[in-house]
């Protein structure tokens, strides 16, 4: 189970994160677009986060993927747009990068 | 071997073919395979139906022939079938007890959705004139690519705590969306389906039966008619709210069994069910999580940084979550974020803030309505709040003793639903204190009144009385939530006329409404002045009727550039439900302007009047 479970979830991070990218360059249009972002910015960064936590009930799973997303994006976000140095495309590396490190050094440490 | 061990078996051991089974065998394979198929079919039968009902009940609804009763008043009868199949049909099946979480699941979706999409799905605009306001701070980031803390303007509060638009801003912009006016209207329902997850899991770690925390999720959303689910930073700070205690409850235990105040520890030394035993593998792992969490409600609204280390200071001193740092360390970042990002923010507000320190009472009342003038339609919505609002506590109440009697864990619960009530002692919020403690509390008291039920023995009828009661908190819900629906809803003429003013209006003029109940500030807010005549002085209030061209002049006395004085139909039913301004002011001012000198008309619509001090500059609009 968990020999399928680990490149599932690595292939939706990595798949999500390139597709997010390509959203922000405007290489996907509508409808595409704005659901791939919102799938992204809200699930992604913490679905490659949670794996390190232990937590294993699918519902707290999902509960903490999201929480920690918007969370992680809210506070990122902020911190350049108080620094007056707000950009997307930098925000939007920097969740696919976060992402992309934590689910390969998951995949790497088991 | 349960049902999905036998259903995990036959995925990976393959089985012998049918044909080299006995005939018996496989007739009963078949029988089981439609006992189980059938009362599932049974189950969802019901949910379809109400499925079919709600969107049919969305066809014919004439939104302009709405009464003081809101939204109840054009919604058909088909809405209310819909709805009561709904909550009866899961009052049933939370009481036998054995139906498959999907199921119920499938059921309080659909229960969200008749709730709180339907207003999303029937106006053509955003609701809420908050949440237009939300949209502007939105698009100040998308323009400037930074926040102002410092600025001087009526929305210091969001641009020093701006976690909230931060987030949508990125949104919108990777999204290529234009504004968040794109998406907010559907805030409500999504805000309340990502709480069912969090939910559920604090209700699953505080009760036992199963059927209580599913009974608790009913009155949650049939309690919660607060309206904070919008688009704001609230709905956002909760949500982490309620993760923060779920991880805190569920995961984080204390580890060292030492306590300021034993004699507390020993009676709140309850076991929590839901509670992992032992520490956890990746306890510092979840930990950095509280902290983020915390940091993204710290950094994103003012008062639930404060509601979550009041709770986790609870929780501490009964040792059920651990470390005993982790509320000082989320109280230094509450504390911290303030003196830094905030300093415009309480040097405008911090007189006020001071002087309600201690004022209970007035902290208590300033969130209440005058109905002394009210219809006698605004006052049914007024009192089925306030009902609803005593039924959840007294049924809350009465569940805390029963659940005591029974044995039942109540009294972290008890605590959790108690502790929003000391923010009182400290703070009005502007009126709307009551309505946050009552918010924050409201998952405590829920689990306390579905402990008035569950667990107990199997009663015949009780799933009949829990449907009843049930169906009634739906009704009072309605009416509460969608009784001020004419004031917060904006016809497409009132969004038109909002729309024509950020387009015409040049950049600081002073816009000028009787209330703020109208779409404003969703576009290049910061560069405009605002006045509120319902925000002047009780007396100069009172001459409204008599002299209101004295009155508006003394309001924007000293002003040089133009003034546009914004007359909505929202703003009437604003002072209508409200009484911020006497009976037929708006109609006075609206009447006076038309023949004042210096004022002229520059826009007008059936439901919007825009006057206009002086002729904007040609080539000073944005258009």
């Amino acid at each position: 189970m968990t020999l399928t479970v680990r490149p599932a979830v690595l292939a939706v991070v990595l798949g999500s994160a390139a597709a997010a990218l390509a959203c922000t360059v405007g290489l996907v249009g509508t409808p595409w677009r704005a659901p791939l972002v919102f799938w992204f910015v809200g699930v992604v960064p913490g679905l490659a986060l949670q794996g390190r936590l232990g937590v294993t009930d699918p519902l707290a799973r999902a509960t903490l993927a999201v929480a920690v997303s918007v969370a992680l994006a809210a506070l990122a976000s902020e911190a350049l747009a108080i620094a007056s140095l707000w950009s997307p495309t930098a925000l939007m590396l920097f969740l696919a990068g976060v992402s992309t490190v934590a689910c390969l050094r998951r995949t790497a440490a088991r | 071997m349960t049902g999905k061990q036998a259903q995990g078996a036959s995925l990976t051991t393959p089985g012998p073919p049918a044909s080299a089974l006995p005939p018996r065998a496989v007739v009963d394979a078949r029988t089981r395979s439609r006992h189980r198929v059938l009362p599932l079919l049974g189950q969802l039968l019901p949910l379809g139906l109400a499925l079919a009902l709600w969107l049919s009940s969305l066809r014919r609804v004439d939104l302009r022939g709405m009464s003081d009763l809101g939204l109840l008043s054009v919604l058909p009868l088909t809405y209310g079938a819909a709805l009561g199949l709904v909550i009866g049909t899961l009052a049933v099946l939370i009481h036998q007890g054995s139906t498959r979480p999907v199921v119920l699941v499938a059921y309080f979706v659909l229960l969200i959705a008749i709730l709180h999409a339907t207003p999303a799905i029937l106006y053509d605009s955003l609701r809420y004139a908050w949440a237009w306001k939300h949209v502007g701070v939105v698009d100040f980031i998308l323009r400037h690519h930074a926040v102002a803390p410092r600025m001087d303007s009526p929305f210091s509060a969001y641009q020093s705590w701006p976690g909230f638009f931060a987030l949508n801003a990125l949104l919108v912009k990777v999204s290529g969306l234009g504004s968040a006016l794109s998406y907010a209207a559907w805030a409500p329902p999504v805000v309340e389906l990502l709480a069912l997850g969090p939910l559920k899991l604090l209700f699953s770690t505080l009760a036992r039966d199963t059927r209580q925390v599913w009974l608790a999720l009913l009155v949650f959303y049939l309690g919660n008619w607060v309206g904070q689910d919008y688009f704001s930073p609230q709905a956002f700070a909760y949500l982490l709210y309620l993760v923060c205690l779920v991880v805190c409850l569920r995961w984080l235990p204390a580890t060292r069994a030492g306590t300021p105040l034993p004699r507390w520890r020993r009676w709140m030394g309850e076991t929590l069910p839901g509670q992992a035993s032992g520490a956890p593998v990746r306890r510092r792992e979840l930990l950095a999580v509280v902290l983020l969490l915390a940091g993204g409600i710290v950094t994103s609204h003012q008062l639930t940084p404060f509601m979550l280390v009041a709770a986790l200071c609870v929780l501490c001193l009964g040792r059920h979550t651990g470390p005993a740092w982790l509320p000082v360390v989320v109280g230094v970042m509450t504390v911290a974020w303030v003196a830094f990002m905030a300093t415009t923010f309480l040097r405008d507000n911090l007189y006020w803030i001071i002087a309600s320190i201690g004022q209970l009472g007035q902290n208590t009342q300033t969130g209440f309505v005058d109905l002394s003038h009210a219809t006698l339609d605004q006052k049914l919505v007024s009192y089925a709040s306030r009902a609803l609002t005593a039924l959840v506590g007294l049924c809350a109440v009465a569940g805390w003793f029963r659940l005591r009697h029974t044995r039942q864990p109540y009294r972290v619960a008890g605590l959790l639903a108690a502790t929003p009530v000391s923010l009182l002692a400290a703070n009005s919020y502007g009126g709307e204190m009551i309505f946050r403690v009552y918010l924050f509390a409201l998952p405590f008291l829920a689990l306390l009144a579905a402990g008035l039920v569950y667990p107990r023995t199997r009663r015949r009828g009780s799933a009949t009385v829990i449907a009843a009661l049930a169906i009634t908190m739906s009704m009072l819900f309605c009416a509460a939530y969608y009784g001020r629906e004419r004031a917060n809803y904006f016809t497409p003429e009132e969004v038109a006329a909002s729309t024509w003013l950020y387009a015409h209006a040049p950049s600081r003029a002073m816009l000028v409404g009787a209330t703020a109940d109208f779409p404003w500030a969703w576009t290049h807010y910061e560069t405009y002045d605002y006045t509120f005549l319902e925000d002047l002085s009780p007396t100069e209030r009172r001459d409204m009727v008599r002299s209101p061209i004295p009155v508006l002049g003394e309001a924007v006395t000293g002003r040089q550039g133009p003034v546009y004085v914004v007359l909505t139909r929202s703003q009437v039913d604003s002072v209508r439900y409200t009484g911020v301004l006497p009976d037929g002011a708006v109609a006075a001012i609206g009447a006076a302007l038309e023949h004042a000198p210096g004022y002229h008309v520059v826009y007008q619509n059936r439901d919007a009047v825009i006057f206009a001090s002086t002729q904007p500059p040609p080539g000073g609009s944005r258009s």
